[in-house]
C-alpha cells in the first residue's frame, strides 16, 4: 500500500532536524557508531587533533552530545586529520590533488560524513561538470531505512520550512508509484527564489517519472536546466529504467542543499540504492550543482534567485581522472581549463580519460590554443 | 571475434562500477547474435543471463587467447587497442543519457557501419542496434 509521510508538526525546524523523532534516533545511533569507530585512534592522532582545534583551523570534532547543536548551525563537519581545507567562502577544497570524488581524501575520513549533517561547506568547489561523487558514491541510508523500503513502497516529502523552502524528498520507488498519465502543467507553482524570465526550470526533487508527483510544492525547487536537465535527469532515467525493467524497488532520496537562508538551493544530494540486490545494480551518492551552464557566462544570486552576467569559477583540481575534454562535433580535445573546453556546451562534451597518445589514436585533434 | 557493447548517448558504458541499463529484449538479441555458439561474457555479466546460463560462457579475461573467440559481450573492459582482434562490433544504443564514468573507447574510423536497426525494448522506448565491420587494412 502506498504510504505518504507528512509530518507537518516539524515544519518550522531547520532542514536537518525536520524528521520524525524515531528516524532521528536511528541517525544518532549511526553517527554514534561512526564516532565510536574513531575511538581506536592513536594518541598521536589525538594530539594532532587537539593542536588543530587550538590553532583554530576550522575543523571541529564533536562527540554525540554536541551533534545537534552543531547541526542546527548547519556547519558541522566531523573531519579529523584530513588534508582538506576550507577557504574563506567556507568551501572545502581537496588539497590532496588525488580526487574530487569526496570531500575527504580517504575512505576512513568518509565515514564521518553523514546525511544528517551534510551541508554546503561539505561540497567541493564546482568542478566544471554537473555532479561529483559524495561519500565515495555510497548513499547514507541506514539499515532501518533500507528495511522499511523493502517492506513497503512509499513516498515522503518534507514540509516546507519557515522560509517556504523544500526539505528532502524520499521514496521507495516502485512501479506502482510511477505515473500512468501524462504530466500536467505546473506553471502556477513558484518555488523559493523563482524569477520570471531567468531561464529557471521547476525542478522536481523526485522526478515525475519516478513517483507521479507533479504539482506538489514540497517536491519542486528552482533549478537551472544544467541542474534539472543535464545533471539530475540522467540519474532519474537510470533509476526509472531499472525499476521498469526489473519490477523491483529502489530506495531514493533527494536533498536540496541551501546555504543558510538563501532561497535557491546550491544543488541537490541524490542517493539511490537498489533493494533487491543490495545495491549491486543501483548505488550512488552524488551532489548535482545548481548553476547556469558555464558556457552561458551567468551567475546566480542564491539569496534572491536573480541571474546576472559573470563567469563561474571552475576548480580544475576536482576533475577526477578526466584528462581531456573532447568536442563531440569537432573532435578537438582540450585541457579541462582551456577556454575552448570551458565555453563548450555540456551536451557537446566528452570526458576523455587517457593519455595524449590515446586521444590521438582515438582520432581526436589537439586544440591549437592549449596544445594538450 | 564479434564484440557486443551497450552505450548511452555519449558513449558511456559504466557508472560507479555498474552497468548503466539493461533490457531483457536486448539481452535476448545478444544471444541471437551469438547464433549457435555460446555467448562469451565477463563474470560481471552473468546476472543478465540468469535462467539462461547454458547459453553463455563466462571467462575471467576476454582478451586472453582462451577467452577471445566467438561472440563476446563486453561491459567492463576497454576496447582501446583491441581493434585488431575485433572483426565485428555490435553497438546497442539505449537512446538515453545516463551518468557514466567509463565510456566506449575504440577507433570507429577503422570500422564500416554495415547495418542499423531500431526496435522497442521491454523497458526502453527505442533501442538502436548498429553493426560495424572492420575495414580491410
Amino acid at each position: 500500500m502506498n504510504r505518504v509521510w507528512d509530518n507537518e508538526k516539524t515544519g518550522n525546524l531547520p532542514m536537518d532536524l525536520r524528521r520524525p523523532e524515531r528516524e532521528r534516533q536511528i541517525r544518532k545511533q549511526t553517527v554514534k557508531h561512526a564516532i565510536r569507530k574513531r575511538s581506536g585512534l592513536s594518541a598521536l592522532a589525538l594530539v594532532i587533533l587537539l593542536s588543530m582545534l587550538l590553532s583554530g583551523c576550522g575543523f571541529v570534532y564533536v562527540d554525540d552530545s554536541r551533534q545537534e547543536e552543531s547541526t542546527a548551525q548547519g556547519g558541522l563537519t566531523v573531519v579529523e586529520g584530513s588534508s582538506a581545507e576550507q577557504n574563506s567562502d567556507g568551501k572545502k577544497q581537496d588539497t590532496t590533488g588525488a580526487s574530487g570524488d569526496n570531500v575527504d581524501a580517504s575512505g576512513d575520513e568518509a565515514a564521518y560524513l553523514s546525511w544528517e549533517t551534510f551541508c554546503w561547506a561539505d561540497v567541493p568547489a564546482f568542478p566544471g561538470r554537473p555532479y561529483l561523487y559524495i561519500n565515495e558514491g555510497v548513499p547514507f541510508f541506514t539499515e532501518e531505512e533500507i528495511e522499511d523500503a523493502e517492506n513497503e513502497y512509499y513516498e515522503y516529502y518534507s514540509p516546507l520550512d519557515e522560509l517556504g523552502r523544500c526539505g528532502y524528498a524520499m521514496a521507495s520507488i516502485d512501479t506502482a508509484l510511477m505515473p500512468t498519465e501524462e504530466r500536467g502543467d505546473i506553471y502556477w507553482i513558484h518555488p523559493t527564489g523563482w524569477q520570471k524570465e531567468s531561464g529557471y526550470e521547476r525542478s522536481h526533487l523526485i522526478a515525475f517519472q519516478l513517483c507521479g508527483e507533479n504539482d506538489n510544492e514540497k517536491n519542486l525547487i528552482t533549478g537551472t536546466h544544467y541542474l534539472n536537465g543535464i545533471g539530475m535527469l540522467p540519474f532519474e532515467e537510470m533509476v526509472g529504467d531499472y525499476v521498469r525493467e526489473t519490477d523491483t524497488r529502489v530506495l531514493y532520496r533527494v536533498t536540496p542543499i541551501f546555504e543558510e537562508e538563501e532561497m535557491v538551493a546550491r544543488g541537490v544530494l541524490m542517493e539511490a540504492y537498489s533493494l533487491a540486490d543490495g545495491g549491486e545494480d543501483i548505488c550512488f551518492c552524488v551532489f548535482v550543482y545548481n548553476v547556469v551552464e558555464p558556457s552561458e557566462g551567468k551567475l546566480i544570486d542564491y539569496s534572491t534567485g536573480k541571474v546576472y552576467e559573470g563567469q563561474l569559477e571552475i576548480d580544475t583540481t576536482a576533475q577526477e581522472a578526466v584528462t581531456y575534454i573532447v568536442n563531440r562535433n569537432s573532435h578537438i580535445f582540450h585541457y579541462p581549463d582551456c577556454d575552448g573546453a570551458q565555453s563548450m556546451s555540456e551536451k557537446n562534451k566528452i570526458y576523455f580519460e587517457g593519455t595524449r597518445e590515446e586521444a590521438l589514436k582515438a582520432g581526436y585533434t589537439p586544440c591549437p590554443n592549449c596544445q594538450p | 571475434m564479434k564484440v557486443i557493447v551497450c552505450v548511452e548517448d555519449r558513449g558511456g558504458m559504466l557508472f560507479n562500477g555498474r552497468r548503466l541499463s539493461r533490457d531483457r529484449l536486448v539481452t535476448l538479441d545478444m544471444l541471437v547474435e551469438a547464433g549457435r555458439e555460446r555467448l562469451t561474457i565477463e563474470p560481471f555479466s552473468a546476472k543478465l543471463f540468469r535462467g539462461n546460463m547454458t547459453s553463455v560462457h563466462p571467462v575471467e579475461n576476454l582478451w586472453e587467447e582462451e577467452g577471445c573467440r566467438g561472440t563476446c559481450l563486453v561491459e567492463t573492459s576497454s576496447l582501446k587497442g583491441k581493434e585488431d582482434q575485433i572483426d565485428t562490433l555490435v553497438i546497442y544504443r539505449w537512446n538515453k543519457c545516463y551518468p557514466f564514468d567509463m565510456a566506449l573507447r575504440i577507433d570507429l574510423d577503422r570500422y564500416q557501419l554495415e547495418e542499423t536497426c531500431e526496435f522497442p525494448g521491454y523497458s526502453h522506448e527505442k533501442i538502436t542496434k548498429e553493426t560495424y565491420r572492420r575495414k580491410e587494412a
